[in-house]
């Protein structure tokens, strides 16, 4: 119980005292992170808007792979990423490996399924009514697509908060796409086993604290946003 | 008329021998001091660090079927860098060309050197000036083994290589020698600091099977840098009644036949490479292999694969079992207090020695940076931050400082 004990003190001190180490790597983690989930909402809000109203025949096949590449292994997706951008692989000239441009390249393809997949269950939730509606009362394509997403932003909304909760605390991909390399690619994940190597329980402790919290508020805003969107009919 | 036609001869032998003398000397210099001189395009006037100046030059024909470099002398440095990795050769009338970031602010100095067989000529030196502006770094990709960070040798080394030479982003990444010669072979490295000559020499071999299409880059040059050595550990109760001092082979063996836990890396790094070294020499040869083909370990030998030196020690620590360690990494733990329950069992067998290189990469992306870090760890600022690391903290030094060539 001392080793809880002890590490427990030193995380909640060394997180009060700002101190600078494990601060720059929560910062780092949430900017990679965040602009991952970012790019991912940009591609994959409209990709599901598309794929949920669709009624083309192909549309189960594809939300098969949707869903099949929600289920990636984080690691294994960092494997293929190490490999196209190693500097004898086909992506090699851009220099991303080891800085965490390629990092969030990792994140974006383990967000954007996740994004695709739900919004587009969001958007299929739609009543078909409501699009022939607001058609009828004159409104252009885009007029009509920003009208179903609002009715569906509950779970539009969920699908982004979803994806940022996993590639959050996600290891595999960053570890190999960044090396873990203090200073510049060290994320939360990857901190916490170099430091566990290390027997720095402390400072991997800090992190750790900081994860869980990450993960009580994401499922936070996903309950208050379901129960909001059910409130309103959605 | 004998005596003036013999000195007029004598004279005439000796005005010959002059103007051959002369000649001689004075003919090869001059084709020596008709190095042309490197101009630097894009204006000479000030530029700023972000710059990107081109530094071109013309080779005469007369020079052709030599060989030509472009040095050149950042603000603050001592010594000449060079512009490519490789001399070029020059054919009849050649023109070389080659972008330069300079990242630094200050004067810099530029001359051709052009090398035959007689030795090296040098150009009129040219020099330009930069502003500071914008911060431009270079990405330095250092691939190394996790001992030189878990000792925490690079730690102490890396703030004073970057007051040296601050234009490079310092980037180490640790994993164990073997995977970290593999990274290079793939061109993720620029300079590789590893502790496993067999696979060292392997790497600079270019004829090496192990160079691929896939893998194309070999090790340019081979420098060492320090060394320490390696001590077996293992529980206090040492169940195998190992005797320190005993040679190294027969503290293996006594491991294999009492059936004692051992922890091994099992990662390709230099400490797994020496251990596998070890066992190969006992007698039985291998003691800890099962069977060869499918490769099966017998149950005593723990091979994680996953397990950087400072978590094997864990490992060994929790499982009360022995494992073969680095002193550097080894007396950092202890000084964590992570071994507790271990001690060294077995130490200062010749075998155990273990010496550090530091290898230039052909071709990488930053070389420039390889070959600034190669020449700085051996300089006598580093090599006197390595002989006295760890003298304060743990009372006796991690690592013997031993630059040189092989």
């Amino acid at each position: 119980m001392d080793t809880y004990i002890t590490a427990f003190a030193d995380a909640i001190r060394l997180l009060s005292t700002a101190d600078v180490t494990v601060w720059q790597v929560i910062i780092l983690s949430l900017m990679v992170s965040g602009s991952a989930v970012g790019v991912a909402a940009l591609i994959g809000i409209p990709l599901g808007y598309a794929l949920g109203i669709s009624r083309h025949s192909g549309r189960g096949v594809i939300m098969l792979l949707v869903n099949t590449a929600m289920g990636f292994p984080p690691v294994v997706v960092g494997l293929f990423v190490y490999m196209a951008l190693s500097r004898s692989g086909p992506l090699g000239m851009l220099a991303l490996l080891y800085t965490p441009g390629g990092m969030v390249i990792a994140q974006v393809i383990l967000a954007a399924p996740l994004v695709i997949g739900v919004s587009a269950a969001a958007v299929s939730s739609v009543p078909r009514d409501l699009r022939i509606q607001i058609r009828a009362l004159g409104a252009s394509r885009l007029q009509e697509s920003l009208a179903v997403l609002k009715e569906a932003r509950g779970g539009v909304m969920a699908s982004v908060v979803a994806g940022f909760g996993a590639i959050i605390s996600e290891v595999g991909a960053v570890s190999i796409v960044g090396g873990g390399i203090e200073g510049s690619t060290n994320v939360m994940t990857t901190a916490i086993i170099a430091n566990v190597s290390r027997g720095e329980n402390s400072k991997a402790m800090a992190w750790a604290f900081v994860l869980i919290g990450i993960a009580l508020m994401v499922n936070v805003v996903l309950t208050t946003v379901q129960s909001t969107s059910t409130r309103h009919g959605g | 008329m004998r005596h003036s036609r013999s000195s007029r001869f004598v004279r005439f032998a000796a005005a010959a021998a002059v103007v051959a003398l002369v000649a001689a000397v004075v003919v090869p210099a001059a084709a020596f001091a008709a190095v042309p001189s490197p101009t630097i395009v894009l204006s000479t006037a000030y530029q700023t660090t972000a710059a990107r100046l081109l530094v071109s030059g013309h080779m005469t024909k007369s020079l052709a079927g030599k060989y030509v470099q472009v040095q050149i002398k950042k603000p603050g440095r001592t010594y000449w860098d060079t512009l490519t990795q490789l001399d070029l050769k020059i054919r009849a009338s050649s023109y070389y060309s080659a972008y330069y970031t300079p990242m630094l602010a200050g004067t810099f100095y530029v001359r051709t050197r052009y090398s035959n067989s007689a030795g090296n000529a040098y150009s009129r030196t040219v020099s330009f000036r930069v502003r500071k502006g914008p911060s431009v770094k270079a990405d330095l990709i250092m691939q190394s083994t996790t001992s030189t960070r878990d000792s925490g040798i690079i730690e102490a080394l890396i703030p004073a290589f970057l007051h040296s030479c601050p234009e490079y982003n310092f980037k180490g990444v640790f994993v164990g020698s073997g995977t970290a010669i593999a990274n290079s072979r793939k061109g993720d490295g620029d300079i590789l600091l590893a502790h496993s000559p067999a696979d060292e020499l392997r790497f600079m071999d270019p004829s090496s099977p192990l160079v691929t299409p896939a893998a194309p880059y070999v090790g340019f040059t081979r420098f060492k840098v320090m060394y320490n050595d390696y001590v077996l550990v293992g529980p206090t109760t040492n169940p195998s009644g190992i005797a320190t001092d005993e040679p190294a082979v027969s503290a293996f063996g006594k491991i294999a036949t009492a059936g004692s836990t051992f922890w091994s890396r099992n990662d390709n790094s230099g400490t797994n490479s020496k251990e596998k070294e070890i066992w190969a020499l006992c007698t039985p040869a291998n003691p800890q292999i099962e069977t060869t083909s499918p490769l099966v370990y017998k149950s005593w030998y723990k091979a994680s694969g996953t397990m950087g030196m400072a978590q094997a020690l864990a490992a060994a620590n929790n499982g009360l079992g022995y494992t073969l360690s680095d002193r550097g990494t080894w007396l950092n733990a202890k000084s964590l207090g992570m071994v507790g329950s271990l001690k060294i069992v077995n130490q200062g067998d010749a075998r155990y020695f273990n010496q550090y290189s530091v290898i230039e990469i052909k071709g990488a992306r930053n070389w420039q940076g390889g070959q600034d870090f190669s020449r700085w760890i051996r300089s006598a600022a580093a090599q006197e931050i390595i002989r006295t690391y760890g003298v304060s903290t743990f009372g006796q030094a991690l690592f013997v400082p031993d630059a040189g060539s092989y």
